[in-house]
């Protein structure tokens, strides 16, 4: 008889136990799952606002030699160019003051649009406060990575969002591409270098045949050359200087 | 084609490895002279890290000696140095210690020290390696290994699915991790393609439609059908109808990433084959893939550029896919076609990637005109673009052909910028068989002057003459110099003919139009300088000739054609037949004067002239009294029949002497003289004879007397001329811009010869390059506002203890700062500053500007005019000729760059003191320096001694008063006219006999008062030192001398030579051919080890060597050595279990690590199991240990070496 009824205890016991669990787990599969309080969608708000950003950074980049702004630059036809091998002496070849220049670019484009891309957030945020929404937001993750034909823009940051209603919505994952060249431009920039630092020239003709969907143009200007990386398919230039093997006029 | 590449490119690092060492043969010799804290300060600042030597005494320690003189020095040398972090942000610049703001390391080139020392910044990981990267600038691995000759820096083809790159293998995986689309990225990377080889191998990898399970299709690789769980269909198209998929037949096209030709789109957008309009409905044309060598129009020698119906494009045949609707052109079908890649220039078509050189007049044989450039054109993909070559001319455009095999046609041109040489040919001028050695050295030439039968010499001179700025004043200074080369006197030599009248009897020939016509051929060649003509053949005359014709039309108009290009004229890749065939042109070689300097011919006449000279004084003074004494001798012995015919005699000699004398003081010709002397002597015999015997044969007496009278008489006829020799000089300047700004809008005509500064400035003397830096950048002329130049005193330009005085708008008076006058032989200096950029002479006369002598300030448009010079004793002015008393004014006159003269004289007066003479002459420079180290192996030595004022010197071995001293130099300068710019120049040749010899050296001034006592002599001698080194120079090693092994194709060496005894500077050249052509090892001069590193193949390498010191002193020496690849890498022979470990061998030295994770685990992170051949891991049981193993060169396998399960 005991026997039974401690039976029925643990029978009782386990489907308590079950019961719960299947509830809890209902619970927990759902809260995911959580319906869209409105037609809203804060990933796409972010995703444009950050793709704008670093498409801008990236132009930057291209611009300015990989750099937000020139540090050691010359001046020609009213642009600074960004030196990327310079030597400051007579007859010397030049060092490569801006080695790793993928990281550089990643490192650059992170500092230039960190600001910003929290910006985007914020102005998620405000969008969507406005509409009666109540937004939290928890720590972000922000990296860049350069590859080939594209960005990849890693953007972790956990956001929910609280319909008036109460329902909960939570994103996390903002992670972005945007198509660009610079990858393929920035190692022919670093080859040019890599040359131009061991050679004091570089034979951007024969590169050209090897890649033909590069134009590389070269102005030679008061013993600096001015390279200009245009990917013939989208037009970007990526415009760098480098000053090697400079000769005086006489001795 | 590819063997000419091979040899183009050695030639192209020859003349960069050159250019490297060249710049420290520059640093080596140039002089402490500094200038301003600018930009310019680097150069010269650099030059101050090496100690002056005195085997410098080169033409640039020469030059800027000579341009520091007018100028005050600013920073001392201990100021110099190598910065890590310049104000500017310029890192490892060398300047001065106030403009650094990193580290500093005083007196040392910034190669010598840590912080500026190049390596390889790498990342292993991420396959990352960056050549000549400072430590500080990189954040990731750094070795000091400039060129990055590492295993896994090696590039490699690296095959991603139907694309190639070539990259190294650490990129590789990266891009393989990005395009993968399987679960497993299979890297694909190989190391036995070239570039080419591996781009041309995306082509041909193996394609296949990939049918998915909904009937959709995707042109893929197998590995990628895979990824996408197709069936893989190889060679097939989507549109094959047997396939049965939704994908169908289009006319649309497309260029493909990576392909050259035009390809057709099938319906669900796969690439399908080459677009040919005829086979665009043709069912079987969409069956299987065609590769494009069996597509239409694949014989095409123009691989169907602009073809309207086949886009087989291939882009090293000359066509490139592209957008026929942006470039707006009609194709069949599609909107893709072959693009022409070929361009047309000047009439003549060009392949892709062709490239040829351009120049703007004539090139080479030293005839390259002011302001042109080399130019390299190339021809890429449809379009002409330039790429000038360095400007001044300091690189020159070179050209190889490749021929037909018949050799009738062009098949292909290849054209480079290389550094010109020129440096090096005005070097080789100061060395001892320069112009032998000239023949051989590339882009140098040797300029044959041939003027007259004692007046010829050679000079090594550029092929292609360098440029000099036109406008940099400190650059202007020492084109001044390099002009100075050429400029030279010619002696013309003339002897009194017997009866009247001189005669030539040497270098006639300078006094015609031949002298002008050589000299300036040579001044021109020397650089930008002479008369000379620029890119438009707008000729300007820089240079001077006197007591000779200038240069007449016809030979100027010969000149101005030399500013127009030669077609098919190019500088060809280490052409020395052109250097052979100069030589030849001489003449054979026996002709060729073992002398080659005309002074020295010169002076050898000049003296001989002067020996018969004075003999003939002699003859006339001196041999009186020889002829007295014997008279003397005769009367003691007493011999009294002579007696008579003595006194005869003794009368006649005294006549003829008398005659002598009267001739001489007439003037007479020497047939007059010695008329004159016969007449004398008749008349003193006559005389005797009537003396003697006026008793028995007056009568003779007398008429012998009247005779002699008469022949007197006749003799005063034949008056004598002065037949002084002529200095027929021609004076070299550097080339002077037109006057005016005509010509300079034509500098930004051609976009594809763009303006430079130089080019600019060339154009004319009011160019300028207005707003630099801009889009607007061009040349244009400045403002003519028709005022001429004003001018001011240049205030610092003035000799401690001197002042400008009495300033007016006129000008000034040069006074010391006490007052009164300046001493004599103190040097001078002062300067007039315009008030825009004009060119200033001055003379002592008041003359047209054209006229005057001198120029202030160098022959050039400048701001600051500055002169200097030494004031002569005015005692001896009236003495030696010259109207000079003392009081001096200086006339000035400046043009301004449109040819506006001021109108009145600036005159700068002084005066110096006037009286006797009190002060002895000082030695102010010896050469060799006293205490100098001469050739080990020398027995005498030339040496030169300065002096302030004109002086005669002599020497002895020991300390005695100058007129005690045995031995005489030689002094032939005369006053005003020092030939060095230090002073008067004494030489002589002193015996060498000890190790260390010494001589004292005394001087006596003012040479013409002969024996006069007024004469100065130094009371104390100068002790003078020479010293021959304790042995020979030699070279005791050379590294490396061992064979080695490296796992790269090149390797880094670091060639070290080590030398001993000679003198106190050693200097080591190094060549891989031979003993000529050596180039300098980068670090040499500063002790006696020498280094240099390079970039070696593999292989046996032999490099010879040869240093010397600043004797001259030599020593020649070898090293030869195989570097041996090995590649393989480390293999493990054995693996055993043993107590709780897992122990293996590995068949040579190796270090080896490990990972429980996988192959592919990071290097630095993974466990140690040992260095050596035997390794041991504490394994735990069960578990599998990755291990991978590198020997020390670096090899080792991508994965791993082994993978094992301890059991």
């Amino acid at each position: 008889m005991k026997t039974n009824r401690a039976q029925v205890t643990i029978f009782i016991i386990v489907g308590v136990l079950i019961v719960s669990s299947v509830l809890i787990l209902i619970y927990l599969i759902r809260e995911p799952k959580t319906t869209t309080p409105t037609n809203e969608n804060p990933k796409a708000i972010v995703d444009k606002c950050v793709k704008d950003v670093v498409q801008d950074s990236i132009k930057k980049m291209m611009t300015n030699g990989g750099q937000i702004t020139p540090s050691l630059s010359v001046k020609y036809e009213g642009h600074r160019y960004n030196y990327l091998c310079y030597q400051a002496d007579f007859y010397l070849a030049c060092y490569d003051i801006h080695p790793m220049l993928e990281n550089q670019i990643e490192n650059q484009i992170l500092e230039d649009t960190r600001e910003s891309v929290q910006g985007c957030f914020n102005s998620m945020r405000e969008e969507l406060e406005n509409k009666g929404y109540t937004v939290k937001g928890g720590g972000t993750k922000y990296s860049i990575n350069l590859l080939p034909g594209y960005v990849e823009v890693n953007l972790k940051k956990r956001i929910d969002i609280v319909s008036p209603t109460g329902a909960t919505q939570s994103v996390s994952d903002f992670n972005t591409r945007i198509l660009s060249p610079i990858y393929g431009m920035v190692l022919a920039a670093r080859r040019i270098v890599n040359t131009e630092s061991q050679f004091c020239n570089f034979e951007y003709n024969g590169y050209m045949l090897l890649y033909p969907q590069y134009n590389i143009r070269r102005i030679d200007y008061e013993g600096s050359k001015i390279y200009k990386i245009i990917d013939r398919k989208t037009r970007d230039d990526f415009k760098f200087a480098v000053r090697s093997c400079v000769f005086p006029p006489g001795i | 084609m590819e063997n000419k590449k091979i040899i183009a490119s050695f030639e192209l690092t020859i003349m960069i490895v050159y250019l490297f060492a060249f710049s420290y043969g520059i640093s080596m010799t140039d002089g402490t002279f500094q200038q301003l804290k600018n930009k310019y300060t680097k150069i010269e600042a650099q030059s101050k890290i090496n100690p002056k030597t005195p085997m410098t005494v080169s033409i640039f320690s020469f030059i800027l000696n000579q341009i520091k003189k007018p100028m005050v020095p600013v920073v001392s040398a201990m100021d110099a140095g190598c910065c890590s972090v310049a104000h500017t942000g310029e890192k490892c610049a060398t300047t001065t210690r106030d403009l650094c703001s990193g580290e500093f390391s005083s007196g040392t080139l910034c190669k010598d020290t840590s912080f500026c020392q190049k390596g390889c910044c790498f990342d292993a990981n991420t396959g990352v390696y960056d050549k000549n990267v400072l430590k500080s600038d990189c954040q990731t691995n750094w070795k000091a290994d400039p060129n990055c000759n590492m295993p896994q820096a090696k590039l490699g083809c690296c095959v991603v699915g139907d694309t190639s790159f070539f990259d190294t293998e650490g990129q590789c995986k990266t891009r393989t991790q990005t395009f993968a689309q399987g679960n497993s990225p299979i890297v694909t990377w190989t190391t036995d393609s070239s570039e080419v080889q591996c781009l041309i191998l995306s082509k041909n990898q193996n394609t296949g439609a990939c049918v998915l399970p909904d009937k959709d299709c995707q042109s893929t690789t197998e590995t990628e059908c895979n990824g996408l769980d197709g069936q893989f269909n190889e060679g097939y198209l989507c549109t094959a109808p047997s396939l049965n998929t939704t994908c169908k037949m289009t006319k649309q096209t497309t260029c493909v990433d990576g392909k050259d030709g035009a390809y057709f789109l099938d319906s669900c957008g796969n690439i399908a084959n080459i677009y040919n309009s005829k086979k665009a409905k043709d069912q079987s044309y969409w069956e299987k893939i065609i590769l494009p060598e069996n597509s239409c129009g694949a014989d095409s020698s123009d691989a169907n550029a602009n073809s309207t119906s086949c886009g087989n494009c291939n882009r090293f045949r000359g066509s490139i896919c592209r957008s026929a609707i942006k470039n707006n052109f009609k194709v069949n079908m599609g909107d893709s076609y072959c693009k022409d890649t070929s361009c047309t220039f000047n009439g003549v078509k060009y392949k892709n990637g062709e490239s040829w050189c351009v120049y703007d007049g004539q090139i080479g044989n030293g005839n390259d005109v002011v302001g042109s450039r080399h130019w390299k054109y190339v021809c890429t993909q449809g379009r002409v673009q330039v790429e000038p070559c360095a400007d001044y001319r300091n690189q020159i455009c070179i050209q190889s052909d490749t021929k037909s095999k018949n050799g009738e046609s062009v098949v292909f041109r290849n054209a480079a910028c290389v550094a010109n040489n020129w440096r090096q040919c005005i070097e080789l001028n100061t060395e001892k068989n320069g112009t032998e050695e000239c023949k051989d050295t590339l882009n140098c030439r040797v300029q044959a002057v041939n003027v007259s039968d004692y007046f010829y010499f050679n000079v090594c001179t550029p092929e292609y003459p360098e440029g000099f700025s036109l406008s940099n004043i400190r650059y202007q200074a020492t084109a001044g110099n390099i002009c100075g080369m050429a400029t030279r006197t010619c002696k013309v030599v003339y002897v009194a003919k017997t009866w009247g009248g001189c005669k030539l009897v040497a270098n006639g020939d300078c006094l015609t139009e031949k002298f002008a016509q050589n000299m300036n051929e040579m001044c021109r060649k020397l650089g930008d300088c002479g008369g000379e003509v620029n890119i438009v053949g707008k000729y300007t005359k820089n240079y001077e000739v006197e007591n000779s014709p200038d240069l007449n039309q016809t030979w100027i108009e010969g000149l101005k054609k030399l500013a127009i290009p030669i077609p098919g004229q190019f500088a060809k890749v280490g052409d020395y037949s052109k250097f052979l065939e100069m030589a030849g042109a001489w003449g054979k070689p026996g002709d060729t004067p073992n002398q080659t300097m005309s002074e020295f011919k010169g002076n050898a006449i000049a003296g001989g002239v002067g020996a018969i000279g004075y003999a003939a004084g002699v003859y006339a003074t001196g041999g009186s009294l020889a002829l007295t004494e014997l008279g003397g001798m005769a009367s003691t012995e007493g011999v009294a029949s002579i007696a008579g015919f003595s006194v005869i005699a003794i009368a006649a000699a005294a006549g003829f002497i008398a005659g002598s004398i009267l001739a001489k003081s007439m003037g007479l010709s020497p047939g007059g003289s010695t008329l004159m002397a016969i007449g004398g002597a008749l008349v003193g015999t006559g005389l005797a004879i009537v003396w003697l015997y006026s008793a028995t044969i007056p009568v003779v007496g007398w008429v012998i007397a009247v005779i002699g009278l008469i022949i007197m008489f006749i003799a005063s006829l034949f008056g004598g001329d002065d037949c002084n020799p002529v200095e027929v000089k021609f004076t070299c300047k550097p080339w002077r811009p037109p006057i005016g700004g005509e010509d300079c809008e034509k500098c930004n005509d051609n976009p594809m010869k763009p303006c430079s500064e130089y080019r600019c400035k060339s154009l004319g003397a009011a160019c300028e390059i207005v707003n630099k830096g801009t889009k607007q950048e061009m040349c244009q002329s400045s403002h003519d506002n028709g005022i001429p130049p004003t001018l001011k005193p240049q205030l610092e330009a003035i000799m401690p203890g001197q002042k400008y005085s009495d300033i007016t708008d006129d000008g000034f008076t040069i006074s010391p700062i006490g007052g009164g006058c300046l001493d004599a032989y103190t040097p001078l200096l002062f300067g007039v500053t315009t008030d825009k950029l004009s060119y200033c002479k001055f003379d002592t006369k008041m003359t047209d500007f054209k006229s005057m002598k001198f120029d202030l300030g160098g022959n050039a448009y400048i701001y600051n005019h500055t002169a200097t010079f030494t004031l002569p004793d005015p005692s001896h002015g009236q003495s030696q000729g010259s109207n000079w008393t003392g009081d001096l004014t200086l006339y000035i006159k400046c043009m301004d760059t449109f040819g506006h003269i001021t109108p009145n004289f600036y005159k700068v007066s002084m005066c110096v003191k006037q009286g006797p003479d009190m002060t002895p002459p000082i030695i102010v420079k010896l050469i060799p320096e006293n205490n100098g180290i001469i050739s080990f192996d020398s027995v005498e030595k030339n040496i030169t001694v300065v002096t302030n004022e004109p002086s005669t010197c002599k020497w002895d071995k020991s300390d005695k008063d100058y007129f005690s001293m045995n031995n005489s130099m030689t002094c032939n300068d005369k006053i005003n006219k020092p030939s060095d710019a230090a002073g008067y120049v004494c030489t002589t040749i002193l015996p060498v006999e000890a190790s260390s010899n010494t001589y004292y050296i005394r001087c006596l001034d003012q040479p013409w008062l002969k024996n006069s006592t007024k004469r100065n002599a130094n009371q104390e001698s100068l002790v003078y030192k020479l010293r021959k080194p304790d042995k020979k120079i030699a070279i005791d090693w050379i590294k490396p001398t061992k064979d080695f092994e490296t796992a790269t194709a090149m390797t880094t060496i670091n060639l070290q030579v080590q030398t001993s005894g000679g003198g106190n500077y050693h200097y080591c050249s190094f060549s891989f051919s031979g003993y000529k052509n050596m180039i300098q090892m980068f670090e040499t001069g500063k002790g006696k080890t020498h280094s240099q590193t390079l970039n070696r193949p593999v292989g046996t390498n032999t490099i010879y060597v040869k240093c010397h010191d600043e004797t001259g002193d030599f020593a020649e020496d070898s090293t030869t050595f195989k570097i041996i690849r090995d590649t393989s890498m480390p293999q493990i022979s054995r693996i055993l279990q043993l107590n709780g470990k897992l122990l293996f061998y590995t068949l040579k030295n190796s270090e080896c690590r490990y990972s429980t994770e996988s192959c592919q685990f990071n290097w630095k992170g993974s466990g140690l199991a040992g260095n050596g051949q035997i390794h041991t891991i504490n394994a735990a049981r069960g578990k599998t240990y990755y291990i991978r193993c590198a020997d020390a060169l670096g090899n080792a396998p991508s994965g791993c070496s082994i993978s094992t399960k301890m059991l």
